[in-house]
């Protein structure tokens, strides 16, 4: 049994007194600590008083904006945050993304799915702390012979052809660039994909890894993107270059 | 009437060209006639002065100079004889030349004393031979109308007698071919000429003032794809103006009638979200959880339908610029994200010139018919047919189908067909009009059709020439 001190602790940052009250229940009543604030200022008061793990922050606010504030909060306090944005507004949420946000849900959410991101950044955090001292790249990424569009989550070819990916091959490919030359094991690439503790002999990882070479062009056999190392795992080897 | 021109310029063109052209071949006509007869009359009534200039110089002179002198002056076209030669019959008289005024000419440029005899034939003296008439006569020979006369005759003769001081009789013809005037090659070399005039002139006019009718028909054809379009401009011919004018305005309304609409709409979905996040949440607090269960689906619906509501709302592609698309990269990604969830999809042979479009709408469009066909038919399987016209891409499933009469229906928005089995998979009743919004917006179509092998297809098509 986690004592109070063990618990991870959740600021929630929303306008809508109910949606606070509710989520801090609720996050209670699933084992974490919670506290909430009603904007920017009650949120910064909060993080001065109380060591918090991570924070939970709306888009939209009164005062000082959501995305404004999570650019703060990523360049001055290393915080995890998950954004809560508007329902089927992408530009909001991919801006979100840009400003550093570690996650982001759409409203209206599914609290287990909230609860499974929290759980997830948080374990990513703990797994890659360094991580998070860079902010993820943005808006286009640069690398090889190929531009990664961010927002609309495709590839884009040097004659300019759109090479649409799934959403299982844009979050390899995002862990890849993210982390350009350094070796991830398949466990970590697993985790960092989707959210999920590998079995063991798992090889969903491989299938993925060599689909998406195949979208790339990458020569499974004499790979110039992403490497295997042996017995140890997959590492990008290409310059990544990012543009906002 | 079927062999009517369709067209209105089809059929202005026949109208102004036929219009034309008669005005021109009866003012032709008539010219020719005039041409004609003039010709005719200035160089028979020429003849009155040298006829009077002979008949001078003959009556002052005796019977052997006048032989000599005769045979000096008869010169074709004017015949001089002192004979006394037959007189044309009344019915080669030709009316309407005028033998009045050649007599009165003739008369006048030879002095009271010399009587005359004068006709005109549209033929060469003739081998009957009529009485001869009394010059004082003036009852002249009753004459053969040609027609209105306006007919040319082959050729034209005038006959004069005049009687000498001395009594003897001088008798000239003078005749004139009637082709030297009926030769009108160049009058139809004119005719030609005007008539190719008239005709290109006539297109030219008339295309001049179908063409704002055509581009009028263009805007209202591609408003149906983009209410946004430019307005038309205003100009041209003041009834062209007006009907641009109109449909400009028409425009206007359609566009603020459908804003209206859709900030009611958005404002709708957008409000309903956070009641449904908070419900979301009391329901995670419920302790039973066959009712959790029970509102969470409940919830899903509701959220399912706010947000497809405004997915539908958002037609605006503007924010996507138009790209070239791997569709086979396409494909393989729904395949991929369909089998992330368990589902089987089967796709075709796909080797393919990339296409241009949207790419997120597409992948939507096609998405939201894979989803509709794993659904109800249990697994989809996308072949492809690719031309220079036009990509054909087919989502088919083994399901039930759809009955026939509601293969249209179910494209209107929150239309779902009122099985049991649609009530219980849920759906807004919105992923086919979105999916068929988007080939619309992309210049192409979509359709239902009932697989006779069982199953239902959706067949998308999008013109490869829409850029």
């Amino acid at each position: 049994m986690n004592n109070e001190t063990h618990k991870d602790h959740i600021l929630v940052v929303d306008d809508d007194t109910e949606i606070r009250q509710l989520l801090k229940t609720y996050l209670e009543k699933q084992g974490l600590r919670a506290s909430t604030a009603i904007d920017g200022k009650t949120m910064w008061r909060m993080l001065d008083k109380t060591a918090i793990d991570l924070v939970v922050l709306d888009l939209m606010l009164p005062g000082e904006s959501g995305l404004s504030l999570c650019r703060k909060l990523c360049a001055n306090v290393q915080i995890p945050v998950i954004m809560l944005t508007a329902l089927g507004e992408e530009t909001d949420r991919i801006v979100g993304l840009e400003m550093g946000a570690d996650d982001y849900l759409v409203k209206p959410f599914n609290p287990r799915e909230l609860l499974a991101r929290i759980h997830s950044v948080l374990r990513r955090a703990r797994a890659f702390p360094d991580n998070l001292d860079q902010a993820p790249a943005k808006g286009l990424i640069y690398f090889a012979n190929w531009t990664l569009d961010t927002v609309a989550r495709h590839l884009i070819s040097t004659d300019e052809v759109v090479v649409p990916l799934s959403g299982g091959e844009y979050r390899l490919l995002r862990v890849f660039l993210d982390r350009p030359n350094r070796v991830l094991s398949r466990d970590q690439l697993l985790e960092l994909v989707s959210g999920k503790q590998a079995l063991p002999f798992d090889r969903s990882i491989d299938v993925q890894v060599g689909r998406l070479r195949r979208k790339l062009g990458d020569d499974s056999r004499e790979p110039r993107l992403i490497k295997t190392v042996r017995s140890a795992g997959y590492v990008f080897t290409e310059t990544v270059r990012a543009e906002a | 009437m079927h062999f009517l021109p369709q067209s209105l310029f089809g059929r202005l063109a026949l109208i102004l060209f036929f219009g034309l052209l008669l005005a021109q071949l009866a003012s032709t006509v008539i010219q020719f006639r005039d041409r004609g007869q003039r010709l005719f009359q200035a160089s028979g009534l020429y003849s009155s002065e040298r006829i009077a200039e002979i008949v001078r110089v003959l009556d002052g002179s005796n019977v052997i100079e006048r032989k000599r002198l005769v045979s000096i002056l008869n010169i074709p076209p004017l015949h001089v004889s002192l004979t006394t030669p037959a007189w044309p019959g009344p019915d080669k008289m030709v009316e309407s030349w005028p033998v009045n005024e050649f007599r009165q000419r003739l008369q006048r440029q030879l002095g009271k004393k010399y009587p005359i005899r004068v006709a005109i034939s549209d033929r060469p003296n003739a081998d009957n031979m009529p009485g001869m008439h009394n010059a004082g006569e003036h009852n002249m020979q009753h004459m053969q109308g040609m027609g209105m006369g306006m007919a040319l005759p082959d050729a034209l003769v005038f006959f004069a007698q005049v009687k000498l001081s001395d009594g003897t009789w001088v008798s000239f013809e003078n005749s004139i071919a009637g082709e030297v005037f009926a030769d009108s090659s160049t009058l139809l070399l004119t005719l030609a000429f005007l008539i190719a005039a008239v005709l290109f002139v006539s297109l030219l006019a008339v295309r001049w003032v179908t063409r704002p009718l055509t581009m009028l028909t263009r805007a209202a054809d591609k408003l149906g794809g983009n209410i946004n379009q430019p307005p038309l401009p205003e100009t041209g011919p003041m009834e062209v103006r007006h009907a641009a004018r109109a449909f400009n305005s028409m425009q206007t309304r359609l566009q603020k009638f459908i804003e209206d609409r859709t900030r009611l709409l958005t404002a709708i979905s957008h409000d309903l979200k956070t009641p449904i996040t908070r419900m979301r949440l009391r329901v995670e607090m419920l302790d039973d959880t066959k009712q959790r269960a029970g509102f969470t689906k409940n919830l899903d619906e509701m959220q399912l339908i706010t947000s497809e509501t405004l997915d539908f709302l958002r037609t605006d592609n503007a924010r996507e610029s138009l790209q070239a698309i791997d569709i086979c990269a396409l494909l393989e990604a729904i395949r991929d994200d369909a089998a992330e969830l368990g589902q089987h999809v089967d796709i075709g042979p796909c080797v393919l010139k990339p296409f241009h479009a949207h790419p997120q709408a597409l992948k939507r469009c096609i998405g939201n018919l894979v989803e509709n066909a794993i659904k109800y038919g249990g697994n989809a399987r996308i072949s492809i047919h690719d031309s220079e016209r036009a990509l054909v891409i087919t989502i088919s499933d083994s399901g039930p189908g759809i009955p026939q009469d509601k293969l249209e229906t179910v494209f209107e928005p929150f239309y779902r067909l009122e099985t049991s089995r649609s009530r219980e998979t849920g759906g807004s009743g919105l992923g086919l009009s979105i999916a068929r919004n988007i080939a619309l917006s992309q210049g192409g179509n979509l359709q239902l059709v009932n697989n006779p092998k069982g199953g239902l297809q959706a067949i998308l098509t999008l013109l490869r020439n829409n850029k």
